[in-house]
């Protein structure tokens, strides 16, 4: 799966397990992605997990969504068995490299 | 005392520059990446050749015709590293940016001018005085340089900020979020080496004082930035254990 397919995959569960249209849904795990560092043309599905189940909830929870802890932990499980695809080259990829730590 | 620092810094630069130059040519050999090319390449070019022969077409009593192709050798070598360096900050940091293809082309058209009128002059220059002339044209490719770094470092600070959050879940390396901020700083230095030189040339202030400062931005920077660069690729077993540690304290 491309990584832009990750975050649409997240925003489109998100959009049909709560009660957040659309753009509430993206909107929403844009912010989490922002809190986490990550960009969501460049997240993979195991660091879209480890947002959905660490900085999802509260941000859900802020939204008035009910129950947010327990559909993000099943989101989450969802997401990390996503196939990860061909790795981008990030700028975190290129000095993990140029570090020798690869 | 400042010869003794812009000694020091000037050897310190060039070494590391060219052991990470090469380090990174021979990565990329394996990994075929041209991230991996170009830092190397331009790294190695900066430090390895443009400077070396910078350095010797003003410091030593070269014949006219060679000390020309000398002026003409370094001005190309350092402006074909510094584009290399304008191309790894465009692909590594914003490959989708506009903007940032916008400003590459600005910094390559600021390099081609430079190359131009230094060269233009140093092959019409009739005798060393203006041969050394034609020398201060290069400012025009050094600006390009300044605003290269500039750019390099802030995107380097600002994948630092990033990275410290992915840190704090989890999803990243301390080496490597350390590695962004030393990328920021070999930046910020490498453009305080550069910046007293070109515009004291651009300026036309050629004084004893203002080659002193010039000196002393050179000393300053240069070393700095050697140091920033070996932490970042070369780095001692002791800094990695502090900065691992550090890290450990903090999460």
């Amino acid at each position: 799966m491309a990584v832009m397919e990750v975050f649409d995959f997240v925003c489109a569960q998100l959009e049909s397990r709560t009660s957040l249209d659309r753009l509430a849904a993206r909107g929403t795990v844009r912010i989490a992605l922002k809190q986490a560092g990550l960009d969501a043309q460049a997240v993979t599905p195991e660091q879209m997990a480890v947002v959905v189940e660490k900085l999802l909830p509260a941000e859900l929870a802020s939204r008035s969504v009910p129950d947010a802890s327990s559909i993000c932990e099943a989101l989450a499980l969802r997401t990390r068995a996503i196939s990860a695809g061909v790795a981008q080259d990030t700028p975190d990829s290129v000095f993990r490299r140029l570090g020798g730590s690869e | 005392m400042i010869d003794l620092m812009v000694g020091v810094a000037t050897v310190a630069f060039i070494a590391t520059g060219t052991v990470v130059g090469l380090r990174f040519l021979a990565l990329a050999h394996r990994t075929r990446q041209l991230s991996d090319f170009l830092i190397g390449f331009a790294l190695f070019d900066i430090c390895a050749i443009g400077y070396p022969l910078a350095l010797i077409s003003v410091s030593s009593d070269l014949p006219l015709a060679s000390a020309r192709a000398m002026t003409i050798a370094y001005t190309l070598a350092l402006a074909l590293a510094w584009v290399g360096m304008y191309a790894f900050t465009l692909r590594v940091f914003r490959p989708g940016a506009g903007w940032a293809w916008a400003l590459c082309a600005g910094g390559l058209a600021l390099t081609a001018v430079g190359v131009v009128i230094t060269t233009r002059q140093a092959l019409a220059a009739p005798d060393s005085a203006a041969l050394r002339l034609a020398g201060e044209s290069f400012h025009w490719v050094q600006v390009a340089a300044l605003i290269c770094y500039a750019w390099t470092g802030c995107e380097g600070f600002r994948c630092w900020q990033a990275a410290r959050r992915r840190l704090a879940l989890g999803l990243s390396d301390p080496l490597v979020v350390d590695r962004f901020l030393l990328w920021a700083a070999f930046g910020l230095f490498a453009f305080i080496s550069v910046a007293p030189s070109a515009v004291l040339s651009f300026a036309g202030m050629r004084s004893e004082v203002h080659v002193a400062i010039e000196r002393l931005g050179v000393g300053i920077g240069g070393g700095a930035a050697a140091i920033a660069m070996q932490l970042a690729f070369l780095p001692p077993p002791f800094y990695k254990r502090w900065v691992i540690a550090r890290s450990q304290l903090a999460h």
